[in-house]
């Protein structure tokens, strides 16, 4: 018989924080969504799912829905193809100054969000932002939008903005991945007579898969709870052209409506739950034991 | 020994009731300091006048907090509230939906005090709830409206408009001579529902009339039932849609509304008196007096209804530490010395009686409407509920121009916020 090398009890002061920080707060949250709680209130009373009758009848809901999921999607094609792109780019050993180029793309991602905000309001200022301006000096003028305050791109902004400061967490993992690859599986393919495609397609993606499943999990999840980019660069506007279920949960909160902000809350841990599990699931069934 | 241990005990007790008997009757004890909130656009300088003469005279120190203006401000307020982090006294907008928002229980009532008796009655018709009154009324009665640049209106050979047609070829008229007709601040958002509540007197009230407004407050009529307001919205859009608005409005920013108003850029900004003082402080009083003008939205027919903004108030918590003191400290404020310091600073026409008081320009006409009856309260001064996320759904008519979609909206905030406070009714 094998004894553990500590006793049991010893796991209790996690469990008991870890029960009072979070498995308490997130049980009790599942009950004040069914709950009329509110600022002006000073009864609670139970309520069934009114709540989410009221959330799912909200026009403005209803499109919070449909933003965060084309942020969520969006962002997380985009920057994982990117990361993969550059990560083989910059896997090459032949490359000068590489260590210095992954810094260079990895560095948005140590910066706060909040900080990439601010900067990119005044990047994407519609007449002193430099993007305008540049795109003036080179002639591309006709190019020049009101990137922020224009409801029809307002949302590709924020997409832009997070994408260029996420791709290099994406292309760090890859490069993890990518490094892993036995160098001997190329020098086969190539013996075999294999061209720079093929290696792509069957060796290199195949031995990717737990770095895709790992990236495109965890960029599904990090762009569905999307706060702060939205809130710095467009605070939801104009109108709720960038309103996602973040900044609505927000809004709600201030309002004082805490039943209804909460309810808010547990549609968006159900939707990144049934989202991303499935993927994960998808992904996981795809990948290749070395 | 034990007798000699009762004896001793029955001694301090008897000597501790009798010492402390003269400290009862002196009532509560005397703060070191009070706490006064008020929202972080407030001028402080009257205010830090008038608290350092009241802590001269009473040896209390008075404590200015600035928070964020805005929606945020009552926010904050009421997280304070519920967390039972009382302040001894804060300034709020105006109207009942202040003491329905923070809870008339929780609220220390001042009707009969005799701060009133020095009160212009008129300025607290509608601010009794349930016949009782809860806020002391601060500052003046301002106005929201039609700010014009007198210099661009002199140029284009205009005057104020005589009704609704004659404003849009006014408007015309300034963007033919290339002048920004109207400057809207989208960006800012706040300064959108400016159009809709000033034209709510000139239009909407005269269709449902202060009963239309008590149906609302009883939940017995919908916003977007009311033919008249979905007419104001639609106007809004026709200006945007004329193209009486400056090129980008949706990256219009208050403080360039100003600018350009003030420079003679813009011809027209529907504005809240509130931005008077911030231009003065930029461009001098007498510069402002001579150069903005300012006019009601008007009707079809005539030169339209002003809308009045009336004085703000102070609450007190009622279970604040100190309320006595902070309702002497209410009390102090509102004494007509202090009144006249408080408009050395401020714009606004004053609500107690035997303040001296130099009316700007518009500020006389601002007078001359209400005196001939030409004037109503802001609606929303006079509702409980509150008309939420205004600002936003105006943006996004703008954006969509669903007319019928933005009223719907209104509407739906409009009951939420009322069920939230539990108003009878809703």
């Amino acid at each position: 018989m094998q004894r553990s090398r500590y006793p049991n009890w010893f796991l209790l002061p996690t469990i008991l924080i870890f029960g009072f920080l979070f498995v308490i707060p997130t049980l009790t949250s599942f009950y004040y969504s069914l709950t009329d709680w509110n600022i002006n209130r000073r009864v609670i009373s139970f309520i069934g799912l009114e709540n989410f009758r009221e959330l799912f009848s909200d026009v403005k809901f209803r499109s919070t829905l449909g933003n965060t999921l084309t942020y969520s999607f969006s962002v997380t094609f985009v920057r994982n193809f990117l990361g993969l792109f550059l990560a083989i780019l910059l896997n090459n050993a032949q490359l000068k100054g590489r260590n210095l180029f992954r810094t260079i793309i990895f560095l948005p991602y140590v910066i706060a969000p909040v900080v990439i905000g601010y900067l990119f309001t005044a990047i994407y200022n519609p007449a002193q932002g430099i993007l305008n301006q540049s795109l003036r000096a080179f002639g591309m003028g006709f190019l020049a939008q009101d990137w922020l305050n224009d409801p029809n791109i307002a949302l590709f902004s924020t997409i832009m903005t997070d994408v260029w400061r996420t791709t290099g967490f994406s292309m760090v993992i890859y490069l993890a991945g990518l490094q892993a690859i036995p160098h001997e599986l190329y020098e086969s393919a190539e013996i075999d007579g294999a061209n720079g495609r093929w290696k792509l397609t069957n060796v290199t993606i195949p031995l990717l898969a737990p770095s895709i499943t790992i990236n495109v999990v965890l960029a599904l999840i990090g762009t569905m709870k999307v706060f702060v980019m939205i809130l710095v660069l467009t605070n939801g506007g104009p109108g709720y052209a960038t309103e996602v279920i973040n900044t609505y949960i927000m809004s709600t909160f201030s309002l004082g409506l805490y039943g209804s902000g909460t309810a808010a809350n547990i549609i968006l841990s159900f939707l990144i739950i049934v989202i991303a599990l499935p993927v994960l699931l998808f992904l996981k069934k795809r990948e290749v034991e070395l | 020994m034990k007798k000699a241990f009762v004896a001793t005990l029955m001694l301090v007790v008897i000597a501790s009731l009798t010492f402390a008997a003269p400290t009862a009757e002196a009532g509560p004890k005397k703060p070191a300091s009070l706490t006064v909130v008020v929202p972080n656009t407030t001028i402080l300088d009257p205010l830090e006048r008038i608290f350092a003469n009241y802590t001269a005279e009473t040896g209390i120190k008075v404590e200015i907090q600035a928070l964020p203006a805005g929606e945020e401000y009552g926010r904050l307020l009421q997280t304070r509230f519920a967390t039972k982090d009382y302040p001894d006294l804060f300034t709020m907008d105006p109207g009942t939906k202040q003491y329905t928002k923070f809870g008339i229980d929780r609220l220390l009532e001042m009707t009969g005090d005799k701060l009133f008796d020095n009160v212009l009655e008129a300025s607290l018709d509608f601010q009794r709830y349930q016949g009782k009154l809860y806020g002391a009324p601060w500052g003046g009665t301002g106005t929201y409206g039609v700010y014009y640049n007198k210099d661009v209106f002199k140029a284009i050979g205009a005057d104020v408009p005589k009704n609704y047609a004659d404003f849009l070829n006014i408007l015309k008229k300034a963007k033919a001579s290339g002048y920004i007709p109207v400057y809207e601040a989208a960006k800012t958002e706040w300064p959108l529902q400016v159009f809709s509540l000033i034209a709510w007197p000139t239009f909407v009230d005269p269709k449902i009339g202060d009963e239309g407004v008590q149906k609302l407050e009883r939940n017995e009529l919908r916003l977007n039932q009311i033919p008249a307001l979905k007419d104001v919205f639609s106007r809004y859009v026709a200006l945007r849609d004329a193209g009486l608005f400056q090129n980008g409005y949706q990256s219009g920013t208050y403080d360039e509304q100003m600018e350009l108003l003030a420079t003679g850029k813009a011809a027209v900004a529907f504005q809240i008196s509130n931005f008077i003082p911030s231009l003065m402080a930029k461009f001098g009083q007498d510069y402002v007096s001579e150069k903005i003008g300012w006019f009601p939205l008007p009707s079809d027919t005539d030169k339209g209804v002003a809308m009045l903004t009336p004085a703000h108030q102070i609450l007190v918590p009622r279970d604040g530490k100190n309320t006595e003191f902070a309702m002497d400290l209410v009390r102090y404020m509102t004494k007509v010395e202090n009144q006249n310091i408080y408009f050395e600073y401020n714009a606004g026409i004053p609500v107690y009686k035997g303040v001296e008081k130099k009316l700007l320009p518009y500020e006389m006409d601002v007078l001359a409407y209400d005196q001939a009856g030409k004037a109503k309260i802001n609606v929303q001064n006079r509702l409980s509920s509150s008309f939420t996320d205004f600002p936003k759904i105006l943006q996004n008519l703008l954006i969509t121009s669903d007319v019928d979609g933005a009223l719907d909206l209104l509407d739906e905030n409009f009951r939420r916020t009322g069920k939230a406070r539990a108003l009878p009714g809703f």
